[in-house]
């Protein structure tokens, strides 16, 4: 991949959280690429960092958060239309969080939409007065032109009869419906990168099936990239170019979907992949779940933040070094010790591993 | 952003452990607490505390400045060691004929830690003569905290004027908590036509402006009623306004508990439902209602001590600190004896402290909300 | 929105007739009637008064007829606006209120006002600069200003005014000022004689007002819309300003409803502390003496300004909230 591929890049990204109970390490050294006109996902259990990581990239953490380490390489913006001087890279870390450069990217270079798409719109203003608010403050335009822009896109986002329900508030619409302002509101502006925190998490399965469509077409359309944040790896399969597999706010492997759903190398993803429903299991067997439960960041254990769980941990090694992150290939990693060609105690071979390995995801991801 | 905290109720003496482990972490909260259980001490023992009665006079000395206790003498030659306070010199202007004291460091009244003094009965059974400090001499003048216009000791006024401001205080909560929690109750955990008839009747009991009403009740009192009939009365007037703020909170957590599990799985069990409303809602409601309960008690100690100054509320010879700061109506009078503001420098503190606990276990019930 | 007045207005009407039945049973409840204390006060005054002529004038006024007749000549008497006599003021009941209310209501105003202003900006303050030495002082200032008892916190001001600028700040005007017009001699007395009350009137309001919007707009602070709001660039200013605040802003618009009644609540105390000329003074009298109609009446009067209050505050908050005005909360 070539420098200028790269939308975004982040690089060693840690945020912790200094609460009086002591220090949360959210995030504690993310490296993640997203490529332009690509979506990547980012998938991970519940509390491992998944949102803290998104957060963090439009600089939307609050204290007691901060972030302490890392960079994220910016290299949006070049489109007509912005600010002259824009589309160099930018590390997002380097600005101001209440700055006037960060401000111009946010809802403008980079959009974000969330869980809660009700509670994610302000009760108190109509849709439309919100979707203005917001060209307005990235574009000038005058607020009948906003209002025809909004308009527009509301309609592009599939919301019939958008003239209406412009004058709309939000505890008026379906939660389907709040999605697709939200999503109308985030291209409004044209953006180079949408983040999307899962965004279908709380709607129900037919709508969630509407609104992935909806994203994929868009993103087809419009040629920008896209970082999906989710939980659930059926909707990773249908979405994703590229996955990113986060455990306890590392990023634990890397790698094509493909790549990933057919070889996974990390034991972490292995597992995850296990537990996927699929359609040849009967739905009342239980699942096979990882064993044990994460543990909270703030009581991360030593060495590999996984080793607890893992079947294949090296007593000794995993509980007591970091794992290096292993570069397998082209924007291919895994941060674990079965995979560290410096050798070290003895352990099960990298490649009889990703056979293994092989064999049962190929088998699993067989509907 | 709290997807990764644990939610589950747990049974309720794990979660009394919880909430008594979030309320320590608050030390503003134990802070009240230990002023509140001083307060309740006081109110036990005050006959034993207090040096004196409330009611004895001594016309030698009023408006007698607080003395400062000591327990080295350094006037004479060699050091003499003993606690004691200064007595008082009086001066009575030629003009006005008005008597001052002032403290006379010639004069030494030494003084005794479980004194002999006055008889009463504690806890109104035992009789005795003890008090925890007093004048060697009972008929020495003694007045710690200054005395007021009839020569009557502040110090053990306040004391047992705490008694009495600090129960009415409960026992009105207590009045109220019966009637909140009874109509709170049944509003939440029927619903329907049931709730919305007593929420309208708690609005509109809300929407009469509260102390004018108390003050017209009280104002009904017939005055020949006696101090401890009235006593009641005046608890149970200001439980009438109480437990309208009781009743909706009861009433918030019933219903927000009906949608929890496991009360729908005791139901489905079979479980009668007064069973299930006794064994299961109750006692996960029981830190949020002591929270709720601690918070209605400032109100009525204010409101108490409002309408006794006024004259309302309870009335001499019983002594609360709304009766004590009678004596200090009148600007003259305080800047001749601040101390006389004493027991408003009480109410202050028992309201803070108890507003202090209130506020620290409503947090410790609620550990995942902040 | 003019159906929701309509119904509003028509929800009023209910209330105060409740609120007329309370307060006829709490005329009645002391023993001994109008005619009881009227005859008391006329022995008192050396008159003889035999019993055929305090028969007579119980069935004058009515009062040997049935309670509920009582009660609706009681209410027709109030409705037509005649409102009895009061006996220390020798002077009708309706008169006593027309010369004191407008100053009632005045000093109830601005005493509102001063609770607004005061209470926005270190409620505001105190949310957005949480933890702060600021916020500190503000949940001091707002749990002391609730302790305090405002008869005592009268005397301390008056103490502190006496020892400092010479002066008792008595009632709410100079004699050679009250019947003055309007100019800057007597705007400046009406300073001297008005902070006093406003701000022991006002203090509980505010404290009360600063702890619950400091709560709102932290609740508020938190929710997603704001960080969504953050996350399309609008500015942190405008983000608080137009977003949190405009949800945080109920709890001021109800103080309208709630502040009132504790307002009118603490006129009865300062009044008769600073001897202002309000209602206050002589409802505290009338009770005092028990001339439970007077004090009825009065009572019925402060009622309708509080329910007039919570439905102006009704109002203001269904006009400031769509959720209200739509019917979805
Ligand atoms: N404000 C905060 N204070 C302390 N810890 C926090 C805060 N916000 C998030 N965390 C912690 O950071 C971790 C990661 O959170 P998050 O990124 O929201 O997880 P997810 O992957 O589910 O989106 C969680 O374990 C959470 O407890
Ligand atoms: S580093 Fe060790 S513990 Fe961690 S995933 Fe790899 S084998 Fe398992
Ligand atoms: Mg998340």
């Amino acid at each position: 991949m070539t420098e200028s591929d790269a939308l975004l890049e982040v690089n060693g990204l840690k945020t912790h959280f200094f609460t009086p109970d002591g220090v949360v390490r959210a995030v504690d050294g993310v490296d993640l690429t997203v490529p332009r006109a690509r979506t990547v996902c980012i998938v991970g259990e519940s509390g491992c960092g998944k949102s803290i990581t998104s957060r963090s990239i439009l600089r939307l953490i609050d204290p007691p958060g901060r972030i302490v380490d890392g960079e994220i390489v910016w290299r949006g913006g070049q489109q007509s239309g912005r600010t002259p001087g824009d589309g160099a890279a930018v590390d997002l870390v380097s600005l101001d969080p209440d700055g006037e450069r960060i401000r111009r990217i946010r809802g403008n270079e980079i959009s974000m939409i969330f869980q809660e798409p009700m509670a994610s719109l302000s009760p108190m203003y109509t849709v439309g007065a919100q979707m203005i608010e917001t060209i307005r403050l990235h574009r000038s335009m005058s607020k009948d032109e906003a209002r025809e822009h909004a308009t527009a896109m509301l309609a592009r986002v599939g919301i019939p009869q958008p003239e209406r329900r412009i004058d709309a508030y939000s505890f008026q619409l379906s939660g389907g419906m709040s999605q697709r302002v939200m999503i109308a509101m985030a291209l409004a502006c044209q953006p180079d990168l949408l983040i999307a925190d899962e965004p279908t998490t709380a709607l129900d399965v037919t709508t969630q099936a509407r609104i992935l469509d909806l994203i994929r077409e868009l993103q087809a359309d419009t040629h920008m990239s896209v970082l999906f944040i989710t939980h659930d790896l059926g909707v990773v399969a249908e979405l994703a170019d590229d996955v990113v597999v986060m455990y306890l706010g590392t990023v634990v492997e890397t790698g094509s979907v493909d790549d990933v759903f057919h070889d996974p190398k990390h034991p972490y993803t292995r597992a995850l992949l296990r537990s996927i429903p699929t359609m040849g299991r009967g739905t009342r067997e239980r699942l096979p779940s990882i064993r044990g439960m994460v543990p909270h960041p703030s009581q991360r254990p030593p060495g590999c933040p996984y080793h607890p769980r893992c079947d294949e941990a090296i007593a000794g090694r995993c509980d007591q070094e970091d794992p290096p992150v292993v570069a397998l290939g082209p924007r291919r990693t895994a941060r674990c010790v079965l995979y560290d060609p410096s050798g070290g105690p003895p352990g099960p071979s990298p490649a009889s591993a990703g056979a293994s390995g092989t064999a049962e995801a190929g088998m699993e991801d067989t509907p | 952003m709290s997807e990764g905290t644990p939610t589950t109720t747990e049974h309720s003496a794990s979660q009394a452990r919880l909430v008594w482990w979030n309320f320590r972490k608050h030390k503003l909260a134990v802070t009240g607490a230990v002023v509140t259980v001083a307060f309740f001490l006081i109110a036990i023992f005050a006959e034993f505390l207090a040096p004196f009665s409330p009611g004895r006079v001594n016309e030698e000395y009023t408006y007698a400045p607080p003395q400062i206790p000591r327990i080295v003498d350094t006037s004479g030659e060699s050091w003499d060691w003993g606690l004691h306070v200064y007595g008082y010199s009086a001066e009575q202007d030629p003009e006005t004929l008005r008597v001052t004291y002032t403290t006379d460091e010639t004069q030494k009244i030494p003084l005794q830690f479980f004194a002999k003094g006055e008889e009463y009965k504690l806890f109104g059974l035992i009789p005795w003569d003890r008090h925890l400090i007093g004048p060697a001499n009972p008929d020495d003048p003694m007045y710690l905290l200054g005395s007021d216009g009839t020569g009557r000791d502040q110090l053990s006024r306040l004391m047992h004027a705490t008694r009495i401001s600090m129960t009415v205080g409960l026992v009105g909560v207590a009045l109220a908590f019966l009637l909140g929690v009874t109509l709170g109750g049944i509003s939440g955990y029927f619903g329907g036509r049931v709730d919305t008839f007593i929420q309208r009747f708690i609005e509109f009991v809300m929407s009469i402006p509260t102390l004018p009403l108390w003050l017209g009740l009280t104002a009904a009192i017939p005055v020949t009623v006696g101090p401890v009939k009235r006593y009641f009365l005046i608890s149970v007037i200001l439980a009438i306004i109480a437990w309208t703020t009781l009743a909706r909170e009861v009433r918030g957590r019933f219903l927000a508990l009906r949608n929890e599990d496991y009360v729908t799985s005791a139901w489905l069990d079979g479980s009668s439902r007064r069973r299930v409303m006794f064994r299961h809602m109750l006692p996960s409601t029981t830190s949020h209602l002591i929270a709720a309960l601690t918070l209605s008690i400032p109100g009525v100690i204010l409101a108490e001590t409002a309408l006794s100054w006024l004259g309302l509320g309870l009335q001499a010879p019983v002594v609360s600190w709304g009766v004590l700061l009678i004596d200090a109506q009148s600007v003259r009078v305080i800047s001749h004896a601040p101390w006389l503001l004493l027991p408003g420098l009480a109410v202050v503190i028992a309201v803070l402290a108890l507003n202090f606990v209130g506020d620290g276990l409503r947090d410790a019930a609620d550990p995942y909300r902040s | 929105m003019l159906k929701f007045v309509g119904r509003r207005t028509l929800y009023m009407v209910p209330t105060l007739l409740a609120i007329s039945v309370v307060i006829f049973v709490v005329i009645n409840l002391p023993p001994g009637d109008y005619v009881t204390s009227l005859v008391a006060e006329l022995r008192g005054q050396g008159q003889v008064v035999s019993m055929e002529r305090e028969r007579g004038l119980r069935e004058l006024y009515g009062l040997n007829r049935p309670l509920w007749e009582q009660y609706v000549a009681w209410v027709s008497d109030l409705l037509r606006g005649d409102l009895g006599r009061s006996f220390d003021l020798q002077q009708p009941v309706a008169e006593v209120i027309r010369e004191r209310l407008p100053i009632t209501v005045a000093l109830a105003g601005v005493t509102l006002l001063f609770t607004w202003i005061v209470a926005f900006p270190i409620g505001v303050y105190a949310a957005v600069k949480q933890y702060s030495i600021g916020d500190y002082l503000a949940t001091t200032f707002g749990f002391l200003g609730l302790a305090i008892p405002n008869f005592l916190l009268a005397l301390l001001l008056m103490t502190v005014s006496v020892q400092y600028f010479g002066y008792v700040p008595e009632g709410l005007c100079s004699p050679e000022y009250c019947d003055a017009s309007w100019n800057l001699g007597k705007v400046l007395d009406a300073l001297k004689h008005w902070w006093l009350p406003v701000i022991v009137i006002g203090t509980a309001g505010t404290a009360g007002l600063i702890r619950i919007l400091r709560a709102n707009l932290l609740d508020e602070l938190r929710k997603p819309y704001v960080v969504a709001a953050r996350a399309r660039g609008v500015p942190k200013r405008r983000l608080v300003a137009r977003y949190p605040l405009r949800v945080a802003m109920n709890p001021f618009v109800s103080t309208v409803g709630w502040v009132l009644p504790l307002l009118l609540a603490g006129d009865v105390i300062v009044a008769q502390i600073l001897s202002l000329p309000t209602l206050g003074r002589v409802f505290l009298t009338s009770l005092q003496q028990q001339d439970m109609y007077l004090a009825g009446s009065i009572l019925m009067i402060y009622s309708l300004l509080t329910v007039i209050g919570t439905m102006i505050s009704d109002l203001l908050l269904a006009w400031l909230d769509p959720r209200v005005r739509l019917g979805y909360q």
